[in-house]
């Protein structure tokens, strides 16, 4: 058996029927044998993501482990061992606090460590008001243009601005609903008229992909 | 020279002396003295409100979240008031979890808001909390086609066919409203995709409105949009909590912003007048 049979043509075929049934039942056909076939293979592709998540983790591990295994002693060695450290305690107090994982000892671990070290990162986004000053400089059309939806839409977001002139609320309302949803629109269109278009390449063996270039 | 160069203030400086002004709103919220500034309340928040009262007693909501822990921190008043409110209108809640710690988001939100104390709720048959199901879109999809395949347990481990409130419930078919709420912004799409267009269910959210703009008024009837949605939603239903104060450090920051902008304008054209290069600094 050659590896292009197992590594590419029974990948690709088994995508091609599944896809193929998901998408009838979802768009064209409410038949329902077809459901509880999509019912049962979405539950396997529920199982089987289980599966890439724990696949993913232990490659996670396995790579931090390998960097703290490097002669050379860099800030990224420590930076990995802190992680495989808190990795260890928290598998630690999820095994043996009352309660195991469910415990309330582990929630509250869980909650003032996780939660609150979560929290001090997103306090990195406190210099925003200093990237506007760098960064919102009429240098162009483009940024002049950008410059004033920004502007607007702050407008909407200022209780004490709308509360002045309150028909600013629905201009930045209108920003949002108009011409940010006709943009989001035309990229979700792009992206399907793109996908197709890659799919049809792939069947008439013009475009290789991933799993064509992986092939070994 | 610029012009902060000509009052001798670095870049550094700047950003100091606005991080130092973004922070005084949060620091006399600390001594007890909040700003509280004025806050009009919006249709889309109205729309969200009303879609939880109109539900009639007894009515099953379904919330997907997409949510992390840390990210729950900024949101749990609001969220706080979302359960007041449905529990006020005796409606029944069915909680699933489709980022890896979203199950800690909803424990911790069912202590911090004491809803079991102050309804004499139970939790299997005024609401019930699903653990984390991996797969995003398919995960939604296959939560939405079955709940007792989808799930052998919930969060405690009670097998789902002996939760009362499971009884009746199947399928979507069985859910009156349905809320979302997420940490990315592709979240939604899925959201749409599989649970209030594959099911003509109405649904409401709590993250951005801009994320759920392109299907309000078909799928989407009601939103909090952000802070400010947070925000306007605890006033409207009564239930404040920190999003109030948050508005008073928005609106600050916002006017801090605003000079910001206008110091850096200046900056850039007197240069610029001046017939000099202009410094410009690239985003890293």
């Amino acid at each position: 058996m050659s590896r292009r049979l197992y590594q590419r043509q029974v990948p690709v075929f088994l995508v091609s029927v599944l896809t193929t049934i998901i998408v009838m039942e979802y768009f064209v056909v409410r038949y329902p044998p077809l459901t509880a076939v999509k019912d049962e293979l979405l539950l396997w592709g529920a199982i089987t993501y289980s599966f890439v998540m724990l696949f993913g983790y232990t490659m996670l591990v396995l790579s931090h482990a390998r960097q703290v295994m490097e002669r050379k002693r860099g800030r990224s060695v420590y930076l990995s061992g802190i992680k495989l450290g808190a990795l260890g305690a928290f598998l630690l107090l999820g095994l043996l606090s009352p309660g195991g994982a469910d415990g309330s000892q582990y929630r509250t671990l869980y909650a003032y460590i996780v939660g609150y070290a979560g929290a001090g990162m997103y306090s990195a986004w406190v210099h925003h008001p200093y990237n506007v000053y760098r960064f919102f400089r009429l240098t162009s059309i483009q940024s002049t243009i950008m410059f004033l939806t920004w502007l607007f839409l702050v407008f909407r977001e200022l209780s004490v601005i709308v509360a002045v002139y309150p028909p600013l609320y629905d201009i930045g309302t209108w920003i949002e609903a108009v011409p940010n949803a006709a943009a989001q629109r035309a990229a979700l269109a792009a992206a399907g008229v793109g996908t197709l278009i890659l799919g049809v390449r792939a069947i008439v063996g013009k475009e290789p992909g991933l799993i064509e270039m992986e092939v070994t | 020279m610029s012009l902060l160069e000509k009052l001798h203030i670095t870049h550094r400086q700047m950003a100091i002396i606005l991080t130092v002004l973004t922070v005084i709103p949060i620091a006399l919220t600390l001594i007890g003295r909040p700003i509280i500034l004025p806050l009009t309340i919006g249709p889309i928040t109205k729309d969200f409100y009303n879609r939880i009262q109109e539900l009639p007693e007894g009515s099953i909501v379904a919330w997907a979240n997409h949510v992390s822990f840390p990210g729950y921190l900024g949101k749990r008043d609001g969220y706080r008031a979302i359960l007041f409110q449905i529990f006020d209108r005796k409606l029944k809640l069915i909680m699933t979890s489709f980022w890896h710690d979203t199950p800690q988001l909803w424990t911790a939100l069912i202590e911090y808001s004491g809803v079991e104390k102050k309804y004499g709720l139970k939790e299997g048959v005024d609401f019930v909390i699903f653990p984390f199901l991996a797969g995003e879109e398919s995960a939604l999809a296959a939560v939405a086609a079955d709940f007792h395949k989808a799930y052998s347990t919930d969060l405690r481990g009670v097998p789902v066919k002996d939760i009362p409130l499971m009884q009746n419930v199947r399928s979507l078919k069985d859910v009156q409203l349905l809320i979302s709420d997420a940490g990315s912004f592709t979240f939604i799409d899925m959201f749409v995709r599989q649970w209030p267009a594959a099911y003509g269910i109405k649904s409401i959210n709590t993250y951005v409105f801009a994320t759920v703009a392109p299907y309000y008024g078909r799928f989407v009837h009601g939103a909090l949009d952000d802070v400010r949605g947070r925000a306007e939603y605890e006033s409207l239903t009564g239930y404040s909590g920190e999003d109030l104060l948050r508005m008073d450090s928005r609106n600050l920051q916002g006017l801090w912003v605003f000079v910001a902008v206008f110091i850096g304008n200046l900056s850039y054209f007197y240069a610029r007048s001046q017939k000099k290069a202009v410094p410009m600094e690239r985003p890293r």
